[in-house]
């Protein structure tokens, strides 16, 4: 579904932002994109948009060269950015002027989703908070059902309880054969979302791994004593602490904090090496 | 859901009025408050000659095409308007062809519409405008002059299209700057290389300033009625190349 081959894109000539960058993701479900602040998360969603161009290398979505924003390939994909501000007008009139380039977009799925979200609009959606206007936004992406769904930091804006209910909608309502890429720094939120991870740093891939792996290679262990040497990564924690370990033969598998692991990753960069090898330790 | 280009179009061309009415009817009325109060101070003098009239037809073109064109792409201020508008999906030329309908062919038609219909209205009103013009328009000339009003914006307008993509903001501006830049290049080009220059006067010092006078001079002699098959022809290469590589823009134009 998306196929990056060698890509360069730099914004300043000197300094390439991503330089030789490979990338592939066959399978529809949910990817965390994530990385620190300037890994160039954005930046390749608005790549894999075709909001911007690559300098060399080949990208493709769906198939197409995003670049060429064909129209059966915009009906097909669709970029959600972090800001949002909402037109002046009623919900009723923007849907009606934009639903309609969108051949697969759902009504009733909308009207769910908004539900869901326990929004009442009325007015102009100019006049809305940030927060509702992300959420009608998040719901018509949903509902216009596009086969590759980006999103940039969606939840954002958003209060706890919203967050929740945006979990619970992606649970309920996102197609089978929707590819969604989420880049985020609130890991801990929706990381347990996550069919696959894609981490990125200084515009290079350090890790693409399906969340069944990553939680099968580590496991976390939070304890009141001070963890053992062979910890990747601890962390204090009310009560004790809170360690990364490799996971090994007979170790419990347990579902591991993104953020930890992150954090890890930036303590100790060698846990990258474990993450590329192939044997996995825990009893199946 | 819009299956044809004239359905998009339609649709794009409806979204675009939501967002641009209010300003293009705000600016005509202005205009035609500002017209209407000329016409009836020039009417108490009993002045009103054809000259006042189109003078501020012709004004009047280029001021509110000049406002159109100055908002042609207002998303690319707003990083989120301009996303909107690149991934929404329709043709590029269908969203290119819809949004310099604005200024090119909107503009001029119902302000040509509004401005000759002032004098029944007025008339009708009941105003002391009885004679209200001295040479009165008659029909061929009004549609001579509001082919004039369509023909001049979109010979001069051409030259600023590109800027329009190129620029976030102020794109008048710079557009402006740049055509001064590629007239002082094409003059000191003509200095250096000693090309003959169409002057009578300016050239006889021999100095770059001399010479850029000249050239000023030579361009300015192209508008005259003598060269007048000439501006058409440079024109009817100029304005399509302007509006392919102002579309070739659009088709790059990233966030």
């Amino acid at each position: 579904m998306i196929q990056l081959q060698n890509l360069l894109f730099r914004y300043h000539p000197k300094r390439p932002l991503f330089e030789g960058l490979h990338l592939q993701i066959d399978k529809p479900g949910i990817v965390g994109l994530l990385g620190s602040n300037g890994a160039g998360k954005t930046t390749l969603l608005h790549l894999l948009a075709g909001l911007r161009f690559p300098w060399a290398g080949a990208c493709t979505v769906l198939g197409a060269e995003p670049r060429k924003r064909q129209l059966s390939w915009q009906q097909q994909v669709l970029f959600v950015p972090e800001t949002i501000e909402m037109p002046a007008r009623t919900l009723q009139r923007w849907l009606s002027e934009l639903a309609p380039f969108y051949p697969r977009f759902d009504q009733r799925l909308f009207d769910a989703i908004v539900k869901e979200f326990e929004l009442e609009v009325s007015g102009k959606l100019s006049e809305l908070s940030f927060g509702q206007q992300k959420k009608v936004m998040l719901a018509f992406a949903l509902a216009t059902q596009v086969k590759v769904l980006l999103l940039d930091e969606p939840s954002n804006g958003l209060d706890i309880f919203s967050k929740s209910q945006l979990r619970r909608i992606w649970t309920r309502h996102l197609p089978e054969d929707t590819l969604v890429v989420i880049s985020t720094h609130q890991v801990r939120e929706l990381g347990a979302q996550f069919d696959q991870v894609v981490m990125i740093d200084q515009g290079k891939l350090l890790f693409h791994q399906t969340s069944e792996a990553l939680n099968r290679r580590f496991y976390i262990e939070r304890t009141t004593h001070l963890p053992a040497e062979n910890a990747w990564y601890t962390e204090p924690v009310p009560g004790g602490y809170l360690a990364l370990y490799s996971a090994e033969l007979g170790d419990p598998e347990t579902e591991l904090d993104l953020e930890i692991l992150l954090k890890a990753i930036v303590e100790k960069p060698e846990i990258l090496f474990h993450l590329k090898k192939e044997t996995s330790y825990v009893q199946e | 859901m819009y299956k044809n280009s004239i359905l998009r179009m339609v649709q794009l061309f409806k979204i675009e009025w939501a967002n641009r009415w209010k300003l293009l009817l705000a600016s005509i009325s202005v205009y035609m408050v500002l017209v209407f109060i000329c016409l009836v101070v020039a009417a108490q003098n009993m002045n009103i000659a054809q000259e006042l009239l189109l003078l501020l037809f012709m004004l009047g073109s280029f001021l509110l095409f000049g406002i159109q064109l100055a908002n042609v792409f207002p998303e690319w201020k707003n990083q989120f308007k301009t996303i909107q508008l690149l991934q929404l999906p329709a043709k590029p030329y269908e969203k290119y062809l819809v949004r310099i309908s604005f200024p090119f062919v909107l503009t001029p038609a119902i302000f040509s519409l509004i401005f000759f219909s002032i004098k029944p209205i007025l008339l009708q009103a009941g105003f002391a405008l009885t004679d209200f013009m001295i040479y009165p328009l008659y029909e061929q000339e009004i549609v001579k002059l509001v082919l004039t009003a369509f023909f001049l914006p979109l010979m001069i307008g051409a030259l600023f299209l590109p800027g329009a993509l190129l620029f976030k903001r102020a794109h008048l501006f710079y557009s402006l700057l740049l055509l001064a830049v590629l007239f002082l290049i094409a003059a000191l080009t003509a200095y250096f290389l000693n090309l003959p220059s169409y002057s009578s006067s300016s050239q006889i010092d021999g100095t770059i300033g001399g010479v850029i006078g000249a050239q000023a001079e030579s361009y300015m002699s192209f508008f005259r009625i003598e060269g007048k098959k000439a501006v058409l022809y440079w024109y009817g290469m100029l304005i399509p190349l302007m509006f392919l590589s102002s579309y070739w823009l659009f088709k790059q134009r990233e966030v």
